[in-house]
């Protein structure tokens, strides 16, 4: 990725490419670089209120990037603990700092054992993900324009 | 050759057409069939974008004297003025239909648009990322919504005709108090119309007409004129009044802090005069004016680019470069250099501003008089 390293020690949605750090029961979720280079600035990021509960799939937020409103879904199945306040105030954290101050949500998950699994994990299995991934969004011409 | 639903409809309410587009994505959700709406709204009916602040974007109490009705799209962007000679596009589609990026769907959707109005004879083209244009003006913009199934809306509002003085009144933009015919002019420097392009007037169902067949080219299928039924009707009641007409959603606020800020520059050619409207630490428009005689095209290429973009020095450089790049600027009388400070400085000005006192529009900032 042109902007941030790749951190191989998290674990990705390999739907979404967004990542997941997990600590115990508890992940904190961001988007990955290829995210945010693909899609451009974000100028809105709206979550759900901490509390709810969310299913693998289902929708924790939403963001506006290029006039494009789209859902965040979420990578693992739980209950929202804590919701980032400043990505919503400062939505281009996503692109500046996408494994720091751009984190979206805490999940404390309900279905870890399952749902963990099909993360993608490990140096690299990470490392081949990505190099794939890169290598399709590059040949397609979807990363965004500098 | 497969077959997509299609629904014309006319004098719809701000609510009631928000809503129908809603009902329809989320109807193709579950099947595989598109479908296509291209609608006008009741004259007049103002549309914020979906994070947008409705009392920075609208001047509500002009809205209430004029007797328009306002509301909130699901799609992002800024806020537009709709009624009978502004066409609305609305595709809903089941999936992304094979575009995997917000660029590719932008092209994909509206490549349609561009070919009905090539028809015409008007040759128009993208503008930056997301609108449509005519030799530098804007002649259409564009927004897309993902629901959480991953049906989308794509939505366009192609001006067949404005009403400047009326969108002068009631969107928030610059000029907006003074109203003279010199500040109407440079509103129609930077807005095309299929009216004003083809010099006559032009119905808005021709153009609808021309848009509807260039769809079903485009995409190869076959629109079948389905009309909204009943029932369907009545959902899209029920929905209108629980969101579209519903204080939460439509006076929702963004936790982003919408600021302007105005740079002053003097240069060899004259006085340059920069507003900067941000929304948190994007670059919601700006606006460039000055005595400079035939740099309008510059001006507008670099407004257009700047529009929805990081808040950046760097890239504002760049852009302000690669602009004098592309146009003749040689004998300008004013630098690339001169024009990113007064970009910049109006910029730091927007910080610098209390928030939630900003004023502005997907067109321009406020301008202080």
């Amino acid at each position: 990725m042109t902007t941030h390293h790749l951190r191989t020690d998290l674990l990705y949605d390999p739907a979404a490419l967004f990542w997941l750090d997990v600590r115990g029961n508890i992940a904190r979720i961001g988007m990955s670089p290829l995210v945010q280079e693909s899609t451009g600035s974000f100028v809105a990021v709206q979550l759900a209120a901490a509390g709810a509960t969310v299913a693998k799939g289902e929708s924790f937020g939403s963001t506006e990037a290029e006039k494009h409103v789209g859902q965040l879904k979420a990578p693992v199945s739980g209950k929202l603990l804590r919701c980032n306040e400043r990505v919503q105030e400062t939505p281009r954290l996503i692109n500046t700092d996408p494994y720091g101050e751009g984190w979206l949500v805490e999940i404390d998950m309900t279905n870890a054992a399952a749902e963990l699994p099909q993360l993608v994990q490990g140096e690299a299995e990470v490392k081949l993900f990505f190099e794939i991934e890169i290598k399709k969004y590059q040949d397609k011409g979807w990363l965004a324009e500098k | 050759m497969k077959t997509w639903r299609y629904i014309e409809s006319d004098g719809t309410g701000a609510g009631y057409g928000l809503a129908t587009d809603e009902f329809l994505m989320d109807a193709c959700s579950d099947g595989d069939k598109a479908t296509l709406h291209l609608y006008t709204y009741r004259s007049h009916c103002a549309l914020v974008g979906r994070f947008q602040n409705i009392h920075a974007e609208l001047d509500l109490d002009a809205c209430r004297r004029e007797n328009i009705a306002y509301s909130r799209r699901l799609t992002g962007g800024g806020a537009i003025l709709m009624g009978e000679n502004q066409l609305g596009v609305c595709l809903a589609i089941p999936d992304a239909l094979g575009a995997a990026t917000t660029r590719d769907l932008y092209h994909l959707l509206s490549a349609p648009i561009l070919h009905a109005l090539r028809q015409t004879g008007i040759q128009a083209g993208f503008r930056g990322k997301n609108d449509l244009e005519v030799g530098g003006r804007k002649i259409a913009g564009l927004g897309i919504h993902v629901n959480p199934h991953g049906a989308a809306q794509f939505h366009a509002s192609l001006l067949v005709d404005l009403d400047i003085p009326l969108m002068l009144r009631v969107l928030n933009i610059p000029l907006q108090k003074i109203g003279d015919k010199v500040n109407i002019q440079k509103v129609e420097q930077r807005i095309a119309t299929v009216s004003g392009l083809l010099h006559r007037p032009v119905a808005t169902d021709e153009v609808r007409q021309l848009i509807k067949s260039a769809y079903a080219a485009h995409f190869g299928v076959q629109l079948a004129c389905q009309p909204l039924a009943p029932a369907e009707h009545q959902a899209i009641r029920q929905l209108a009044e629980e969101k579209y007409e519903h204080a939460d959603w439509v006076f929702q606020r963004s936790p982003q802090p919408d600021m302007t800020g105005m740079g002053l520059k003097k240069t060899a050619a004259g006085l340059l005069r920069t507003y900067v409207a941000l929304k948190g630490e994007t670059i919601k428009s700006v606006l460039i004016t000055g005595d400079f005689l035939g740099l309008e095209p510059l001006f507008q290429h670099i407004e257009a680019q700047l529009k929805w973009s990081p808040l950046d020095q760097q890239h504002i450089e760049k852009v302000v470069e690669l602009a004098f790049e592309k146009h003749n600027t040689a004998e300008a009388g004013i630098e690339p250099a001169e024009l990113c400070q007064a970009i910049w400085r109006a910029a730091l000005g927007a910080m610098k501003e209390v928030q939630h006192t900003y004023r502005g529009s997907c067109y321009y900032p406020k301008i202080s008089l």
